[in-house]
């Protein structure tokens, strides 16, 4: 007898109505989980019989929207339905056993859609890596060549007022930089004329060296 | 009451007061050893009861209510004070009376603590007194039917031991000594272990030095009841004493056992047995003597 | 008394060592009403899942319980094997039946003792912990641990046995066969045990499904909810697996169960030792979870259907973990025998449902 394992998206208000056919037809109920996600709480129930395993899920359950208890027809189902209300802040309406939030006593109010620092911090990292992506595939989909012009891309997209402020820094930043370089030069000669003159004709010594080498290279 | 029977009655409760804790405290000891052995356990060592109420009375007293401590202390006085009666060759009616006495207000402490469990043990510590009664009395009666008088020194005259006629009586009494000895199948009101349904039953919220005086309580019980059970093998010879020690830790050993290798009963069971076996054993041996 | 007291039973109860609290309503001694409460060691570790990855949350999965703690290693090593669609290598499949089976006779020797202990018998207690003593000396030898063994890995196992070692606990498995026998002689046909044990807390085959029993629990009131019959990993290659089931439904039938139980299993051990196939017992998994991917699995634990459901997001760590355990579910069947008993059946029917509270709490 192999094992049938299945998974099925089902509205919140045919969950009643699903409930009950399983009833009638003799399944039994397994349990019932919650998974936090960004358009709200996804809930799962599962249903057994003989060798079958049916996993039926409700989407995005936000706050405030009120799901059906099913504890009238599988009483089993009663401490993860508790558990749903105490940990995922899920508004289960009409249970048989209600402990009315109190079935664990948690410290901090609905727990587990709260996002500990580093699972956070893992997130945000990976919303990020994802919009790249997109913005990317977004790219290669209008034929844009150079990765240069992904910048361009992405400022044309930008309301112009922005757009125009990010360009002026971009191009107050490039001016800087090549200030800077040329800068740089100056600045050793001046520092070696304040050395004594031995030592000095050492450094300059050595940075001829470098910049021979450099060249060669 | 004459001045000669008040003075070995004090005199015999004082002796019973010393000697009852101490030989009391080394059955515990031996009982502990031996049921130990018996599920294959090494067990403590013989004086651990001692250690364990030495420890209790070192202790702060926490109780929930002041009354409890009067309750056992008042229960504990008139176990010794049946004990002595018992052993100074009284009066065994008397006796039974002193002794149920005792077991009243040890109920009593209990009830006066107010805990659920402490309640539940006492309400079946109460059936358990109902359910022993009847053939401890009936004892008493066989007893004054065979040696002719209540009092005890009366077996010293005897020329046949009472259990040659009282047999019926004594096993009676031996049934009936397992629900006084606390032992499973008929420790409900408070087992040794507290791994019961009503946690220690009726000695759940006694702690400290009350616990300890307790303990002391149940030792000097132990004794008087395997007196009870010496008492029909006493007659004129004189080592017929040592016989009727030897037949007590027999039984004792036997209680034991009883107590390794069975369930516990529930309340029902308990008192329908306890009254069948009262009845039967007791009743007919009562009976019989009668008409003889 | 007359009218109704409320007793309370638990979370520190002697008889019990779980953090179970039922507030039992009691007219004289019969129960009217019993309300289960649990909460009182709620860990959160389905909530480490975002913090350990999917290879290091097998050890806590593994400290859940500590009775039945193979079990949940295996149980989600097998989910996750299921999430990415991992094949193990078959002489690892077979070492987990082993390994798994092996726990279920601790741990139901385990709950023989304590049920003998509830009901006063002291020597059958202490005799029956003797035995499981030798199933942990065993665990011992294979796997350096008694408890948390840490012998499941995502992939396979830790180490290889030898076959010295198969011997070795097929031997021992043997020796206990017979002072076992006598053991099941006392709890099955003892006149005080039953006298305790049968008609008390009865539960029917259609309540049995009503309240979506699992475990012995519901076998004992003939529901056919065995896991391992579904044939998943080395118990496809069993030559015959009917599971035991009773009809009666009382506390008698469940003891009944689960005694016959280890014979069944100690049975199926001997069976895998001799057709375990050589072969490699690790293969290791790389990559991660697809984001979106789920997958849910059942394990026969010693308590009955452990359900595990797990949802990957790409990374190492996953989305979301769940493990239902068999107690949280058998909760309602337990209330349900409670009502109208006697309060000296309490402990009984506490018992024979099985409870691992620590289970329950993740």
């Amino acid at each position: 007898m192999a094992h049938e394992r299945s998974f099925q998206d089902i509205s919140l208000d045919s969950l009643v109505s699903t409930a009950e056919r399983l009833k009638r037809e003799g399944w039994r109920c397994v349990q019932m989980l919650c998974v936090n996600t960004d358009n709200g709480v996804d809930l799962t129930y599962s249903f057994s019989k003989l060798n079958e395993l049916a996993n039926y899920q409700v989407r995005g359950v936000t706050q405030g929207t009120s799901v059906p208890s099913i504890q009238n027809l599988f009483l089993g189902i009663f401490p993860f339905e508790n558990e749903a209300k105490d940990l995922f802040g899920v508004d289960i309406e009409g249970m048989v056993l209600d402990f009315a939030g109190k079935f664990y006593a948690v410290a901090e109010r609905e727990p587990m859609t709260i996002l500990t620092p580093e699972a956070k911090e893992r997130k945000d990292k990976e919303a990020k890596k994802a919009a790249a992506a997109a913005a990317k595939a977004k790219q290669a989909a209008e034929g844009g060549s150079a990765p240069a012009d992904d910048l361009e891309a992405k400022l044309a997209g930008m309301d112009p007022e922005k757009a125009a402020k990010v360009r002026a820094a971009m191009e107050a930043k490039a001016r800087k930089e090549a200030a800077s370089s040329a800068q740089s030069e100056d600045d050793i000669e001046a520092k070696l004329a304040n050395m004594d003159p031995e030592k000095a004709a050492k450094v300059r010594a050595a940075l001829e060296a470098k910049k021979a080498k450099e060249g060669n290279a | 009451m004459d001045a000669n029977f008040l003075i070995t009655t004090i005199i015999g409760t004082v002796c019973f007061a010393v000697l009852a804790p101490v030989i009391g405290c080394l059955i515990d000891g031996i009982d502990r050893i031996v049921s130990a052995r018996m599920q294959g356990r090494v067990g403590p060592k013989l004086l651990q009861p001692y250690w364990d109420v030495r420890k209790l009375l070192g202790k702060d007293k926490v109780a929930v209510s002041g009354s409890e401590d009067t309750y056992i202390g008042l229960a504990l006085f008139f176990a010794i004070l049946a004990g002595g009666i018992f052993f100074s060759g009284g009066n065994l009616l008397l006796v039974v009376f002193v002794i149920t006495l005792s077991s009243l207000f040890f109920i009593v402490a209990a009830y006066s603590t107010r805990s659920p469990y402490a309640e539940v043990g006492a309400a079946r510590e109460t059936l358990q007194v109902m359910s022993y009664e009847p053939m401890v009395l009936f004892m008493a009666v066989a007893f004054y039917q065979v040696v002719g008088t209540f009092d005890t020194s009366g077996v010293f005259l005897l020329r046949h031991p009472a259990i040659c006629t009282a047999w019926g009586a004594f096993i009676g009494l031996c049934f009936v000594l397992t629900i006084k000895l606390r032992k499973s199948p008929f420790d409900i009101s408070s087992s040794h272990h507290a791994h019961q349904e009503i946690v220690k039953g009726i000695t759940t919220e006694m702690s400290g030095p009350t616990l300890a005086k307790v303990e002391i309580m149940h030792w000097c019980e132990t004794v008087l009841f395997m007196g009870w059970v010496g008492v029909f093998f006493v007659f004129s010879h004189p080592i017929s004493i040592l016989v009727a020690v030897l037949v007590a830790l027999v039984i004792y050993l036997f209680e034991i056992w009883v107590d390794n290798n069975f369930a516990r009963v529930k309340w029902q069971a308990m008192l329908k047995w306890a009254w069948i076996v009262a009845l039967v054993a007791g009743g007919l041996n009562v009976a019989v003597l009668a008409f003889i | 008394m007359g009218q109704h007291t409320v007793i309370p039973f638990g979370p520190q109860h002697p008889v019990l060592p779980e953090p179970l609290h039922l507030d039992l309503v009691v007219d004289d001694e019969v129960v009217v009403e019993a309300i289960p409460q649990i909460g009182f060691i709620h860990r959160g570790l389905e909530r480490l899942t975002q913090t350990r990855d999917y290879n290091q949350f097998i050890y806590i999965a593994e400290r859940i319980c500590g009775i039945c703690a193979f079990g949940h290693s295996l149980g989600y090593a097998e989910t996750i094997e299921t999430l990415m669609g991992v094949e193990i290598p078959k002489r690892a499949e077979y070492l987990r039946v082993i390994l798994h089976e092996l726990s279920r006779v601790h741990s139901h020797l385990l709950w023989l003792g304590l049920a003998a202990d509830a009901f006063g018998y002291e020597s059958l207690f202490m005799h029956c912990w003797r035995l499981r003593e030798r199933v942990l000396d065993v665990f011992e030898a294979t796997t350096g641990g008694r408890v948390i063994l840490s012998a499941v890995l995502v992939g396979g196992m830790v180490r290889d046995q030898d076959a010295a070692t198969l011997n070795m606990m097929r031997e021992t498995l043997d020796g206990i066969k017979d002072e076992y026998a006598q053991l099941c002689k006392a709890f099955l046909e003892d006149s005080s045990v039953r006298n305790r044990l049968v008609g008390v807390g009865t539960i029917t085959t259609e309540e049995a499904l009503d309240y979506s029993m699992v475990g012995p629990f519901a076998r004992a009131s003939n529901v056919n909810n065995d896991v391992r019959m579904l044939g998943k990993g080395g118990y496809a290659d069993l030559s015959d697996f009917q599971p035991i089931l009773e009809t009666d439904g009382d506390c008698f039938a469940r003891a009944k169960v689960r005694a016959l139980e280890v014979l069944q299993s100690i049975d199926i051990i001997n069976e895998m030792v001799d057709k375990i196939p050589d072969g490699p017992v690790f293969e290791e998994v790389k990559g991660a979870p697809v984001a979106g991917a789920q997958a849910c699995n059942t394990l026969e634990q010693p308590r009955g259907e452990c359900y595990y459901y797990a949802l990957g997001n790409g990374t190492k760590y996953l989305e979301r973990m769940r493990m239902r355990t068999p107690t949280s579910i058998n909760l309602a069947g337990m209330a349900q025998a409670l009502k109208g008993c006697d309060l000296a059946d309490v402990n009984m029917i506490v018992l024979t449902i099985d409870p691992c509270i620590s289970c329950t709490e993740r």
